[in-house]
């Protein structure tokens, strides 16, 4: 009976709950922002980092060129491939020929590029127009990673 | 009054307790954990980078020596193609060109080994017009990307009377047989004053028809190729081959029955 007259001990009661309550309410927020934070960063270092790798990893060779009368052949080789790592498929997105200074002809591919498997290989065709016997062309093709190779061709005749 | 303040005492050290352990819960669930992750991409980046460099030197330290060499009529639109690999690695072809189109044949040679790529068919580029001539440029790649020709190239096909070619002046001796199992041969060719004979140990693999071995002649003139069994047992003797700047690579075909 006493108790529930008493009033004077039950507001540090009240206040220390809810101080605790706005403590915990703070603090799960915090955790939880911080948290979430923390994934995406994880995240977002990991792509660009495994975008880095990708990048590193990329190989590829101008494997074989021949000419046919008006158009080159370009066959590229998609050799990137590691174990652990596993093959990564590179998509070309450009190739163009050259005559020393003299541009020649080109494809532009990457509205639509070629995707070449780990270990496969593609065939890209250029239209170049007439070759004389000894010309040497140099042939650069492009990736989507930014990564080029360069080759040179010299018409037998 | 002295309850008042103990109380008051108290409900700042209960917030201060679960604000420390909320910061201690953050730190273990999320930054550290972030750390670590952070620590383990860049470990991968770094092995990656490591295996890169390694891959490029196994492709740079990539070294074998192709022979492509014609079968004997009526065969002779079959080509194979002998290969040493001179690398301390295994090597895997992944395809065979010769002039612009492609075979595949998926073949590996051992590390410091040797290999016969077998009947490669170019009977539909052989020139079908009588005395027309055609080169024949050979190479393999490799599946490290590697492109290497055959020291033969080119290989010459006239129509009507067969195959000649090859630049230097060599020998190509070529047994084939229809045995089965391994076997070995000794090659021994004689020549002009001057060129001490050369002894060639040939072997051939239980799985291949026909084993190759090239001589290179320092001189023009006239040679004499014997192909033995490794017992001693002559197979042929004093093949006559004649080796000069018109005709430079010349082949030998025994049959070894």
């Amino acid at each position: 009976m006493r108790i529930l007259t008493d009033k004077k001990g039950l507001t540090p009661v009240v206040a220390t709950i809810i101080l605790c309550g706005v403590v915990l309410i703070l603090g799960i927020s915090a955790w939880s922002l911080t948290y979430s934070v923390s994934r995406n960063l994880q995240t977002s270092y990991y792509e660009g980092i495994k975008k880095q790798m990708d990048t590193i990893s990329e190989r590829f060779i101008i494997e074989h060129i021949a000419y046919d009368g008006n158009n080159l052949h370009v066959w590229v080789y998609n050799y990137g491939n590691i174990s652990y790592y596993g093959g990564i498929s590179i998509d070309i997105v450009s190739a163009s020929v050259w005559r020393g200074t003299e541009y020649l002809g080109s494809r532009d591919f990457r509205s639509n590029p070629i995707t070449i498997s780990s270990a496969d290989f593609a065939e890209i065709t250029v239209t170049i127009g007439i070759l004389s016997a000894g010309n040497e062309l140099v042939v650069h093709v492009t990736s989507g990673r930014d990564n080029d190779v360069y080759q040179t061709y010299v018409f037998p005749g | 009054m002295y309850t008042k303040r103990m109380f008051s005492q108290d409900e700042s050290g209960i917030a201060t307790i679960l604000g420390m352990l909320i910061f201690i819960g953050v730190l273990f669930t999320c930054v550290i954990p972030l750390f670590l992750y952070v620590n383990q991409v860049n470990s991968f980046y770094d092995r990656t980078v490591v295996d890169m460099r390694q891959f490029d030197q196994n492709k740079e330290r990539e070294r074998i020596d192709v022979f492509a060499y014609p079968l004997s009529s009526p065969f002779d639109y079959f080509l194979n193609i002998y290969i040493k690999n001179k690398f301390p690695l295994l090597v895997k072809i992944v395809r065979v060109w010769v002039n612009d189109e492609y075979f595949e044949p998926s073949f590996e040679i051992p590390a410091m080994g040797d290999g016969l790529i077998e009947h490669i068919n170019i009977s539909d580029m052989l020139p079908g017009n009588a005395g027309e001539k055609k080169s024949f440029y050979i190479k393999v790649t490799t599946a490290r990307g590697n492109s290497f020709s055959s020291f033969t190239n080119p290989l010459c096909y006239t129509d009507g009377s067969g195959w000649s070619g090859g630049t230097g002046l060599t020998i190509q001796v070529i047994i084939e047989t229809s045995k089965t199992g391994q076997c070995f041969f000794c090659v021994v060719v004689s020549g002009p004053p001057g060129f001490p004979d050369y002894f060639a140990n040939v072997e051939k693999r239980p799985h291949e028809s026909s084993c190759f071995t090239v001589v290179t002649v320092p001189y023009e003139g006239a040679y004499k190729v014997t192909v033995k069994w490794e017992t001693g047992q002559i197979i042929e003797q004093d093949i006559p081959v004649s080796v000069d700047l018109s005709h430079p690579s010349q082949w030998v075909y025994v049959n070894a029955e």
